[in-house]
């Protein structure tokens, strides 16, 4: 109860800490992934030659940027054509499980009786998700849908736990009391009230279910799972080039580089969000 | 021995904290830090242990402990002197509990080689002292025993001096009596100084010997305590000082009404009960049983006890939130549905309820205005510019700066929460509010400004308050009746004046003894400065 004046400064405070939060290292971040994620689908337009074209002999570290692969193709341009599949299955997967479970933490977090869910979460997280791939591969083929239904059957536990864990103290909060006192029905509670307060955090975790997508993305194609040839992925163009490392290391190490580059400032952005909001 | 000298801590943007604070704390001295919320009282209390919060820093200024500066101190040596010479109670006192520590290993911890044993330190405290109590964790004690083996922490080292953080807010009147005792004990024994925060006027008036009044940091009067509680200078201590609830000043008859009073809400037979945690360590707890009472249009009814008496059980139960286990609301003469969902939008409406914490009764992300508009909307049924009219009406009603009505709770003073939540509760247009503690957490000039704008509330719409606290000085100033409540069970019923001259029941007594007074005190201690034994004197 700090008098008008002090009231003024703090706020005015508040809003100015809020601007500056954003620090030259969320930027440069920032910077690498819109980087990494323009490659990845606009490369096929931009790259010099086609994704199955044989440029030179195999493994040959002489002829474009990064040599040839092991059948001779431009390792450059396979990056630029094999960047898609490791980042649109990994983003429309994350969006659906985040979705999925979030609505499911919702209603966990709602329902007097959340055992059932729960529960049935539990059951799920056990199983490890790179079997879940395996099985649904051999049952179904190496095909886009599968990548991404396997990164969704993986994350939904995870990710239900987490909303029930942020959503609980939102819909015991009291604003929901007060909106419930005014007469006010579930939906528009829930839209109104409980997903404002719980995007945020939603988000922060779907950063860091995002890098498990890549990593499964890139784990599949690693074990032969990737897209058929001549399309590749950087997952699929680490096991291809592995066995020539030592004519054109570059062969293995691009891939691997964009992988990372992928991965690090999307695992730092999202500590970073989740810690803003833990504030 | 302890010296504060023209200290000066600023916060974020160099907002000062504290400015040219200088406090001297003797051997066997109690010196008393007094003033509204954000004066920097417990900014001072921290710095007393050599420690500055995060997002503060010092600019100027020294702490000298026996004449060496704590600021100038390694960590260690400043842990040291911590652990052997200092105890700090915050305002919560059981937060300083470690969950998963036993109350045995709490105490052990801060004992020193020549401190008294354990045991005996439970003692001192009026705790069980036997192995299995011995052997518990935190959470299998109540509120009260937590607080009394934080207590028990607090005296096992001897301090040399001792800092109390607004000891009294959370405590129920026994132990605070308790808390009040060991303080005098560990000063007449040990010689030990004091530092008291505290915003209540009447326990600071029976313990300390010096008063410093801050204000913005800013040390605006100070002197002996008797001569500042008694004839203050300055005007924010003049403030101060009025807006302490006293009970046993008289207060000016309210306006009684010539008419015979109309009924408007029946209460009968109400009980509730909730369930404490899940599971197999479920239990239940009965809040509330068989409470009746009748409330009149125009009226205020104080409903007072301690916490955990089934105070605000009630209140959620009568505005639906608490589906009660039997029992009647009638609504003049009406039946309410228990179950919020059971109710239509005027029954809905017809109560209304303040809540305790009125920053997380706002949504964080939308401003306050949006959240009363809501109300408007959703119990009146305006929309568009009617709705905003009403608005700007229930801001005016409140004396709500309507610029505030813009920003988001959190960017709010309490007072001014406060303010939007009678707003937003009216704006249902009720015919009974129910204000739960709603003056807990505000500073006493603040409290009495809320209080007065509820009285004025009352004479323009002869609305009907149900005023739940567990300050019955502050209740005193302003009902027509009071119930008291004891364990669920309402014990007496009675009009303010006759509950005062003549309580029935043994808690009613309790309370009453409890209820601060600054005059009394005052006298009591006039009193003992003559030679004037206290039994005399009271």
């Amino acid at each position: 109860m700090t008098s008008l004046a002090g009231q003024e400064v703090l706020a005015v405070g508040r809003r100015r800490a809020r601007m500056a939060r954003v620090s030259p290292m969320t930027i440069a971040l920032l910077a690498v992934l819109l980087a990494v994620l323009f490659i990845a689908l606009f490369g096929p337009m931009i790259a010099p030659h086609g994704k199955g074209e044989v440029t030179s002999l195999p493994f040959d570290p002489e002829v474009g940027v990064v040599g040839t692969d092991h059948l001779g193709r431009d390792v450059l341009s396979r990056i630029l054509h094999g960047g898609r599949p490791i980042v649109i299955i990994p983003v429309v997967a994350t969006a659906l499980a985040t979705l999925i479970g979030g609505v499911l933490g919702i209603a966990a977090a709602a329902l007097r009786r959340d055992d059932v869910i729960m529960r049935a979460m539990d059951v799920f997280a056990v199983i490890p998700s790179i079997l879940v791939a395996l099985v649904l591969f051999h049952r179904f083929g190496a095909q886009h849908w599968v990548l991404a239904l396997a990164v969704i059957i993986a994350s939904i536990p995870f990710t239900t736990r987490y909303a029930r864990a942020a959503a609980f103290p939102i819909i015991h909060s009291g604003y929901v009391e007060q909106a419930r006192m005014i007469g006010e029905i579930a939906p528009t509670i829930v839209v109104r009230d409980v997903l404002p307060n719980l995007v945020r955090p939603l988000f922060a975790d779907a950063g860091l279910r995002f890098i498990g997508a890549i990593y499964l993305v890139a784990a599949a194609g690693f074990l032969g799972f990737g897209p058929p040839p001549p399309s590749t992925d950087w997952g699929s163009m680490i096991s291809e080039n592995i066995g020539g490392a030592g004519l054109n290391p570059w062969a293995t190490i691009a891939p691997s580089v964009f992988v990372l580059l992928l991965t690090i400032p999307v695992n730092l952005l999202a500590d970073r969000f989740a810690k803003q909001v833990a504030r | 021995m302890i010296e504060v000298h023209d200290l000066d801590i600023r916060g974020s943007l160099d907002v000062q904290i504290l400015g040219g604070v200088s406090v001297n704390l003797e051997t066997g001295q109690t010196v008393a830090a007094v003033g509204g919320s954000g004066a920097g009282k417990t900014t001072l209390g921290l710095a007393l242990l050599g420690f500055v919060r995060p997002g503060m820093r010092r600019v100027g200024g020294a702490v000298r402990f026996d004449g060496q500066d704590m600021f100038g101190l390694t960590d260690a040596e400043l842990r040291r002197l911590r652990r052997e010479s200092i105890a700090y109670l915050p305002q919560n006192p059981a937060s300083t509990l470690t969950p998963t520590m036993r109350i045995e290993d709490l105490v052990e911890e801060r004992r020193l080689a020549h401190s008294k044993p354990t045991e005996h330190l439970l003692e001192l405290v009026h705790l069980p002292c036997d192995r299995t109590f011995r052997r518990r964790y935190p959470h299998q004690l109540s509120i009260g025993q937590q607080q009394r083996v934080a207590m028990a922490r607090a005296i096992a080292n001897e301090p040399r001096l001792l800092i109390l953080d607004e000891p009294t807010s959370s405590i129920d009147p026994t132990t605070q009596r308790l808390m009040l005792a060991l303080v005098e004990r560990l000063r007449d024994e040990h010689g030990a100084a004091t530092l008291l925060i505290s915003h209540d006027l009447a326990s600071v008036a029976r313990m300390a010997d010096e008063v410093v009044v801050l204000r913005h940091g800013e040390i605006v009067e100070r002197g002996a305590a008797l001569r500042v509680l008694h004839s203050p200078v300055d005007s924010y201590s003049k403030a101060l000082v009025s807006a302490s609830p006293d009970i046993a000043v008289d207060q000016p008859p309210l306006l009684e009404d010539t008419d015979e009073p109309v009924p408007v809400l029946k209460v009968r037979g109400l009980s509730a009960e909730f369930n404490l945690g899940r599971g197999r360590g479920r239990r239940t707890i009965r809040a509330a049983r068989d409470v009746s009472f009748v409330l009149s249009a125009g009226e205020t009814l104080a409903l007072i006890g301690r916490s955990g008496s089934g105070k605000s059980t009630i209140a959620r139960a009568l505005v639906g939130l608490h589906p009660p286990e039997a029992g009647d609301v009638l609504l003049d003469g009406v039946s309410v549905p228990s179950l919020l969902r059971r109710r239509n939008r005027s029954k809905r409406a017809a109560i209304q309820l303040v809540p305790q914490n009125p920053e997380e009764s706002f949504n964080p992300r939308r401003t306050v205005g949006d959240g009363i508009l809501r109300s408007i909307r959703q119990t009146r049924g305006l929309s568009g510019s009617a709705a905003t009219e009403r608005l700007a009406q229930l801001l005016d009603q409140v004396q709500l700066d309507p610029a505030l009505a813009r920003r988001r709770p959190h960017e709010l003073s309490g007072g001014e929460q406060q303010r939007a939540a009678i707003a937003r509760a009216l704006a249902a247009e009720p015919k009974v509010l129910i204000c739960d503690e709603i003056t807990t957490a505000l500073d006493t000039i603040v409290q009495g400004q809320v209080v007065d704008l509820l009285q004025q509330i009352q004479r323009d719409t002869r609305i009907s308050l149900l005023f739940i606290t567990h300050d019955l000085a502050l209740a005193h100033e302003f009902a027509h009746r009071v119930g008291v409540l004891s364990e669920g069970k309402l014990v007496e019923i009675a009009s303010m004046a006759e509950f005062v001259r003549d309580p029935q029941s043994a808690e009613s007594r309790e309370l009453l003894g409890a209820a601060p007074s600054l005059s009394r005190t005052l006298v009591a201690r006039q009193h003992a400065a003559a030679g004037v034994p206290a039994e005399a004197a009271s």
